[in-house]
């Protein structure tokens, strides 16, 4: 399970996983947006412990797509510009981050977030992506 | 596996401390209120500040102080409380100490004055008074040899124990 990711955060409730092209992008997200990378950090591993309760501008619902027969759901943790889309995986005990993005328009990127709810479906599928 | 989180600097590591403390006091406070099913704004009105004073201190940028989050928890009716990883460390050995059986506890547990004295009740021999007289620091076996046998007066065991102890009130005198 584990080679489809390459970081996974573990707590009490979830495992947060990267891919291995959102893990690289996350990390550059260190240089360039220190705070914000904090932040998420922090707000990730208090999804890892608890799930929530979060408010809208730190963790939210954004999209829903009906793929391969199912309705895929597309996640995003928030810090100012910057998100961290992902979904569930593995009944839902995995919360998988595929994509890392800055965010500079109002619009969600509607087809970067349909990208997100296929490679979803992929690493569900178990499947070895990044 | 998670080194993606492991901060690669001290600033990158001071920015996690301080991001990590923003986001622990924001989720309490938003815990509580989903909780005890109160609004952002029935939350401002208890406090005596705007709604949009709670909404900003749940915000990236909020400049949160001692103040401002004693008075929102005692709006909520919580007492918050603050700990450190080291300050939970310590809780969870008391209560290891506590709950562990008396012949598990090694040389360097017993050597605190503390847990002696909590031992003079069930162990009354003279060693131990020997041993809480001549020192009420932490025993450290590994570089105090000659201490420790001048405590134990025995003199053939370096490093006593609570097992050990009894090993020799088992021998014959």
């Amino acid at each position: 399970m584990t080679d489809r990711f390459a970081d996974i955060i573990q707590g009490r409730k979830y495992s947060v996983a990267f891919t291995k092209s959102a893990s690289k992008d996350f990390g550059k997200l260190k240089k360039d947006r220190g705070q914000d990378s904090s932040r998420l950090k922090g707000l990730i591993r208090k999804f890892c412990d608890y799930g929530g309760p979060f408010q809208d501008h730190q963790f939210k619902r954004e999209e829903s797509f009906k793929l391969d027969g199912r309705t895929v759901v597309v996640y995003q943790f928030r810090s100012n510009q910057v998100r961290v889309y992902g979904g569930y995986i593995d009944n839902c005990k995995i919360f998988a981050c595929t994509k890392v993005h800055i965010k500079k328009t109002n619009k969600a990127d509607m087809k970067m977030l349909e990208n997100v709810a296929k490679t979803l479906v992929q690493l569900d599928r178990g499947n070895n992506h990044g | 596996m998670a080194d993606l989180f492991k901060p690669a600097s001290p600033e990158e590591e001071l920015s996690d401390v301080v991001e990590a403390l923003r986001v622990d006091i924001q989720f309490a406070i938003q815990h509580a209120m989903k909780k005890l099913n109160i609004s952002q704004k029935q939350l401002a009105e208890k406090i005596g500040c705007s709604a949009g004073n709670v909404s900003q201190m749940l915000r990236e940028d909020a400049n949160l102080t001692v103040e401002s989050v004693g008075r929102t928890f005692w709006a909520l009716g919580i007492q918050p409380k603050f700990t450190t990883d080291i300050l939970d460390q310590d809780q969870e050995m008391d209560e290891e100490i506590q709950e562990t059986p008396h012949h598990l506890f090694s040389s360097v547990v017993i050597g605190v004055r503390g847990e002696i004295e909590r031992f003079r009740s069930e162990y009354s021999a003279k060693w131990e008074d020997d041993m809480i007289n001549a020192s009420a620091r932490p025993f450290l076996p590994a570089t105090s040899v000659e201490a420790n046998r001048k405590i134990w007066q025995g003199g053939a065991i370096a490093t006593p124990n609570v097992f050990e102890y009894r090993n020799r009130q088992k021998e014959p005198a």
